[in-house]
């Protein structure tokens, strides 16, 4: 089932004139890797509280999976909604509280009414499927590094066994390296067992390869919603939403004018799925110069 | 859950309670406090009741806001007034039914007892409403010198008190961040029975300590590595000047005081 929203607002009771969601509408498939972009402040987080219903709209509605949810009304079964769509906040690793990673990672399951055997080999297929050892699942969830306990944290919610998993700013923190890591694994998931993943970010660059699907949030509006192709052509629009041109849309975007070539057509006629990594980029750059010698 | 949370909130309005030299206020409301403990009469209450309301009046906030602050005390309150509605026993019987008697002192002394709390809460929160977090200490600090002559650093009361000031609203933020995403792992603080809600707490209690030491922590660090030490004499920020409008203020109560313990 997809996630379409429907002209949805938010506004805080904190701030009544102010809509920190202002009329989003939106579709997004099955098993797709999603990226939510924004700068600070653009409403990303808030539209993220809206897919398991932490936050509800204060007007339009949503479709989640199989729940509908619309403005004013009461949801059913909220709980079956939030075990199908997993949430994993800004540092999540803050949030661990029990004496082993075990106990942490079953809480949830448990919570779901899954059995202590059941929860605890939940537990162990989230580890694994995270990429950390089975040895952790007895230690403290205090004596881990940073981006163990992150990990782990993410790994609580995968426990779940959610349909749809929402990260918001997974990466913020961490390294270089293990960020690009990280991206992968979510990557895999998303493929392998054919979960839908989100990911919040302000960093456009980190989520271009893995994306099928873009969502671009400016003061609480969806400005721009597609492929991250699609994105690149509207790529001069990114500095009015207070976000920078990615460096591979710029770099391909000077050899189109070094050419007189244009990406779009050739990417488009090819089918070529665009990922914008240095590989890929190198290839467009390639072709781009072998198509306009043979103009010549 | 910050919007419930009224006290320790600047309303600036630029009236002269603002202007009030922060010792001087704080001095009024330890006289105040004094006040309403004296208070026995009739004439006394309605006398005190007029006088601050008409201070408050005078800040330009809206009086329903100094109100509020008593909400969070609501049921406190009534439960003060019941205890001494129905354990009082003076005066004449008014009304005897099964075990419950009550006399005419207790609901007198009900009332008062009600009335008293009132009047201070709404007052107190003049003084947050009208002076900045950092003023407060400030003042509190110069007025706790003289507790030097015991060895106890008023500079670290001061300090201890600015940082707890400042870190409510940080905490309950980070509180409520938790509390969604354990709502998120299912366990919904709201539509818990009351028995999981005690264990739910602890999942909430845990990380939100754990927040807290971090915090404090890093807060140290970062003090000292700007060269804050306790003890040392530090440059002030404000200049705390006593004027004549605050010796007129503080006037004002020391006559009420007066009045109230001739009355």
């Amino acid at each position: 089932m997809p996630i379409v929203f429907n002209e949805v607002s938010h506004t805080y009771g904190s701030n009544p004139e102010q809509l920190a969601l202002d009329h989003v509408q939106f579709h997004i498939e099955d098993g797709q890797f999603v990226g939510i972009i924004g700068p600070t402040g653009s409403g990303k987080s808030t539209l993220l509280q809206h897919f398991n219903a932490i936050l509800r709209p204060t007007d339009g509605k949503a479709q989640v999976l199989d729940f509908l949810i619309v403005a004013g009304e009461k949801i059913h079964e909220v709980k079956r909604l939030r075990q199908r769509v997993g949430l994993v906040f800004q540092f999540p690793e803050q949030q661990l509280f029990a004496e082993t990673v075990e106990r942490d990672l079953c809480y949830g399951p448990m919570n779901f009414g899954a059995t202590e055997a059941e929860a605890k080999a939940l537990a162990a297929e989230a580890l694994q499927q995270i990429g950390l050892s089975q040895d952790l699942l007895s230690r403290s969830p205090f004596q881990l590094s940073g981006g163990q306990m992150r990990k782990v944290a993410i790994a609580s919610v995968l426990a779940m066994n959610p349909d749809v998993l929402v990260l918001d700013e997974p990466t913020a923190t961490l390294d270089p390296r293990s960020r690009e890591e990280f991206m992968t694994l979510l990557h895999t998931l998303c493929r392998a067992q054919n979960k839908t993943i989100i990911v919040v970010t302000h960093r456009l660059d980190e989520v271009l390869p893995f994306t099928d699907h873009l969502l671009v949030m400016h003061e609480g509006k969806l400005v721009f919603e597609g492929s991250n192709i699609e994105l690149y052509e509207k790529a001069e629009k990114l500095p009015a939403w207070r976000m920078a041109i990615p460096k591979p849309f710029r770099v391909l975007k000077s050899c189109e004018r070094m050419t007189s070539n244009q990406l779009i057509g050739h990417v488009r006629q090819d089918g070529i799925k665009a990922t914008f990594t240095p590989s890929w980029v190198a290839d467009q750059i390639h072709h781009l110069f072998e198509t306009r010698q043979q103009d010549d | 859950m910050q919007q419930r949370f009224i006290l320790g909130r600047v309303i600036a309005t630029g009236s002269w309670v603002h202007k009030l030299d922060p010792r001087a206020k704080m001095t009024c409301i330890l006289i105040y406090a004094v006040i309403t403990v004296l208070l026995h009469s009739l004439v006394d209450f309605i006398a005190v009741t007029i006088i601050s309301q008409l201070i408050l009046l005078s800040t330009r906030i809206k009086l329903t806001m100094f109100w509020r602050a008593v909400r969070p005390l609501r049921y406190l309150m009534l439960f003060i007034f019941l205890f001494q509605l129905f354990l009082e026993k003076g005066g004449d019987l008014l009304l005897a039914w099964g075990p419950i008697h009550i006399y005419s002192e207790g609901i007198i002394t009900a009332v008062f007892t009600v009335w008293r709390m009132f009047l201070l809460v709404t007052f107190t929160a003049l003084l947050t409403f009208t002076t900045t977090p950092a003023m407060l200490t400030q003042a509190l600090e110069d007025m706790l010198k003289p507790l030097q002559i015991f060895r106890i650093s008023p500079q670290a009361i001061a300090l201890m008190l600015s940082i707890a000031l400042r870190f409510i609203p940080t905490i309950l933020e980070e509180t409520e961040r938790i509390v969604k995403a354990q709502a998120s792992r299912g366990a919904d603080l709201k539509d818990l029975p009351w028995k999981d809600k005690a264990k739910a707490m602890i999942a909430l209690l845990v990380p939100v300590t754990v927040c807290a030491f971090r915090r404090a922590e890093e807060l140290v660090n970062s003090m000292e590595a700007r060269g804050y030490k306790l003890g040392e004499p530090r440059s002030k920020f404000f200049r705390l000047t006593w004027q004549r409008q605050d010796t007129y203020f503080l006037l004002i109560f020391v006559l009420i005081g007066l009045f109230v313990i001739w009355q």
